[in-house]
């Protein structure tokens, strides 16, 4: 086991830089994903840190070793890769002792370790399977039961399950979640699936354009987006954005206007121009807001398109001059729309007029010229009680 | 510390045509050829007749015997073949292109970087003399800034044995492109000093070897007709590099052309050119020393035998216990353009490499 730390380290290729001036600290034992979009430097940071790619500036240390310029197989890191690259003609205990029978362990100690990892992989009795006589999930348990007979100090592993249907991509994540448990091992994890990224993680660093945005617990970054690229990052559908501007008493957005002490938020003067951020869910039908303690003023909407998920109803909304359009634009940045998410037994149309409160504890301000989070919640700055009751009947 | 060569225990896994030119060679070298292993029997009794060492159908045992393996059988087989010698630790100079699919190239490399044995992959055309020369002159700067290689490996019809493994996409995992594309791409790249490359655009035909009235002088190897024929004889693709170099490329086995092996290498302050069929090099440039004037010079060297440098290249690899694995991240990269080229050609659009 080992901390892993990545001391400014930049990455160029010709006149791209993939990763820009990035540290990170992580932890021994620490399970944490890097995420981001395509491009982002998720991968190049990953290969930074196996030794696959050599960091144009800075250093990698994994344990008290600086290892910027080691080899891979020197680093004491074991590496599960998305496509499942076991060798088509060896069976499952070749596959999984190849490391071991290179690094000349003799055969008791590769038996021992290889049946060990097959039991916590759960692949008992099919040491002589082949590659081609097993399920995807199989071949993914291989995969990583190669990397545990290895004993490493760090998993490396980019975006192992991406390969797999939904239904075992699920599955397995609880077996990674396990597999850490009782290992403990440190393990960095690349996805670019959030749900994969918020149920494994111990911290989630998010990534754009080379760097890195924010390292935190999967629900700091979810409740306290270190700026606009965080917040429309973590979470799905994207969380709502309204640019407003500072006033008196309040923010001032095109169709409404939230009550605001801006004197209590640093970095807002009157006159600046915000962005006002609000996930689907902390919107209410303000007949049904009974729950929210802390609602802002009603806004009068329209809804527009109805989609029913199961578990939850996402609802399109239109505010003021929006109301008699079509759906163009992306709901999440235009000032005339909204999504809001409620519960699969709410009685509600399409083409109904009705009001909706956002919960004023879950509402966020970013700053619109650089993007960074200026307060997340606005309930306990003076003066942000509400104007009116959301527990006036509707209709 | 230095081997002699004639202490490095050497066997060949592939026993076909390729198999016995490199043993040919290996004569002159004075390697040791202990023995050969191929899974047909009268491939076997042939090496054997010949060479007097011993053969198996079974390469473990082969690999019992020696320290260092020549792999020359169909694309497919490679993987097995190289790995099981990268287990032992063996080294390896492994026929190109490095497999027959993008994935079974990965795991060679993978395996590759993991033993301690050498591996080198089969690009004889880099030790061709006229290579040689035009990249000693870019490594000086005679050529400037190299910004753009015209690749040709054409034949007018050339299409090795239908119905062989070289024209069945499941052993050899296409035609012309990966046969003869193989080379001209590691050439083009090797003469820009492998550039990572962004993105390929290229078209893959069948056009010849699928008629039942295939037109042609010479054939290397039998002729089954065109039932044995799924793969493309002729490509052209254009090749970007990250930092905007390019490459044009043009392959075939088979096209109503006359045949070339031509590269041009083209620079700011001059541009080399060679043809590999006949060994001319030449090299052009402007000047405004006096009058304005173009400058073509002709270069005359001696035509040498590749394979037989690429082999002493590899021994004296071994010999010296180099274990690089340089030219097989070099032959992967190879292969992610090959991919690409193919990929293009199927869904009709420019491929970015690591999409």
């Amino acid at each position: 086991m080992a901390r892993v730390q990545l001391e400014h380290v930049t990455k160029r290729y010709e006149d791209v830089i993939a990763v820009d001036d990035m540290n990170l600290d992580i932890e021994d034992g620490e399970f944490v994903c890097l995420v981001g979009p395509s491009g982002c430097g998720k991968s190049t940071t990953m290969e930074t840190i196996a030794g696959l790619t050599r960091p144009s500036d800075g250093n990698v240390y994994i344990g008290d070793r600086d290892v910027t310029n080691l080899a891979p197989k020197d680093r004491g890191v074991a590496m599960v890769f998305q496509n499942i690259a076991l060798f088509p003609h060896m069976d499952v205990f070749d596959n999984v002792s190849f490391g071991l029978r290179l690094r000349k362990y003799d055969d008791e100690e590769i038996e021992r370790r290889v049946e060990q990892a097959a039991d916590i992989v759960q692949l008992e009795g099919m040491l002589e399977r082949m590659p081609d006589e097993m399920s995807g999930g199989q071949r993914q348990r291989v995969a990583i039961a190669r990397a545990i007979v290895r004993n490493p100090d760090v998993f490396l592993m980019d975006e192992p399950l991406a390969n797999l249907d939904a239904k075992l991509r699920v599955h397995m994540r609880t077996e990674l979640q396990r597999l850490h448990r009782e290992l403990g091992t440190t393990i960095v994890y690349v996805t670019h699936d959030q749900a994969e990224a918020m149920t494994m993680s111990d911290r989630i660093a998010v990534l754009n354009a080379g760097k890195l945005q924010q390292i935190d617990p999967p629900l700091v970054c979810y409740n306290e987006p270190a700026n606009l690229f965080v917040a429309g990052f973590i979470g799905s559908p994207s969380m709502n954005f309204v640019q407003g501007e500072v006033v008196d008493g309040g923010l001032e957005t095109k169709n409404f206007d939230v009550e605001l002490d801006h004197a209590a938020v640093p970095g807002a003067g009157t006159g600046d121009t915000a962005t006002l951020g609000v996930r689907p869910e902390d919107i209410h039908l303000a007949r049904k807001a009974d729950a929210v303690t802390h609602p802002t003023s009603r806004i009068e909407v329209t809804t527009d398109v109805l989609e029913p998920m199961g578990d939850e109803i996402f609802v399109y909304l239109m505010l003021g001059e929006g109301a008699e359009r079509t759906m163009e634009e992306d709901p999440m940045e235009s000032p005339d729309q909204l999504l809001m998410s409620v519960t699969p037994d709410t009685d509600i149309r399409e083409g109904e007029t009705v009001d909706v409160v956002l919960d004023r504890s879950n509402v966020h301000l970013f700053d619109a010229a650089n993007g960074n989070a200026l307060v997340h919640g606005i309930v306990d700055l003076p003066g942000s009680e509400p104007g009116t009751t959301p527990t006036e009947a509707e209709d | 510390m230095t081997t002699p060569r004639t202490d490095i225990r050497t066997g060949i896994v592939g026993l076909g045509n390729i198999g016995r030119y490199h043993a040919e060679r290996l004569r002159d070298l004075d390697v040791s050829l202990i023995g050969g292993m191929d899974v047909a029997a009268e491939a076997r009794t042939r090496f054997a007749r010949r060479y007097d060492v011993d053969v198996y159908d079974d390469h473990h045992e082969l690999y019992d015997a020696v320290d260092a393996v020549i792999i020359t059988t169909p694309n497919k087989y490679h993987e097995e073949y190289a790995v099981d010698a990268f287990d032992r630790d063996l080294n390896v100079l492994l026929e190109k292109p490095l497999a027959h699919s993008l994935e079974s190239a990965e795991r060679i490399a993978s395996a590759a970087t993991e033993s301690d044995g050498y591996c080198m992959v089969g690009f004889n055309n880099r030790f061709a003399n006229t290579v040689q020369i035009v990249n000693n002159r870019i490594e000086q700067g005679a050529l400037g800034d190299v910004s753009h290689v015209e690749a040709n490996y054409v034949r007018r019809r050339g299409i090795p044995g239908r119905g062989s493994w070289f024209t069945r996409r499941k052993i050899a995992g296409g035609g012309a492109l990966i046969d003869l594309g193989v080379h001209a791409i590691d050439l083009a790249l090797y003469l820009l000093d492998y550039p990572t490359v962004a993105e390929v655009n290229g078209v893959a035909r069948g056009e010849f070897g699928s008629r039942e009235e295939y037109a042609y002088l010479d054939m290397w190897g039998d002729d089954a007709g065109p039932a044995g024929f799924d793969v493309d004889d002729s490509a052209s693709a254009f090749i970007r590099t990250a930092d905007d170099r390019t490459i044009s490329l043009e392959v075939a086995w088979a096209t109503n052309r006359p045949e070339n092996n031509e590269f041009v290498i083209r620079g700011t302050e001059s541009a080399a050119m060679f043809d590999l069929l006949d060994g001319n090099l030449s090299v052009h440039s402007a000047s405004k020393v006096g009058p304005d004037h173009l400058e073509d010079t002709s270069i005359e060297t001696h035509q040498n035998d590749t394979h037989s440098e690429e082999q002493r290249a590899f021994f004296d690899a071994v010999a010296t216990g180099k274990s690089s694995t340089a030219s097989v991240e070099q032959a992967l990269a190879v292969q992610r353009v090959i991919d690409a080229i193919y990929r293009s050609s199927d869904e009709g659009r420019t491929i970015e490499i690591g999409e």
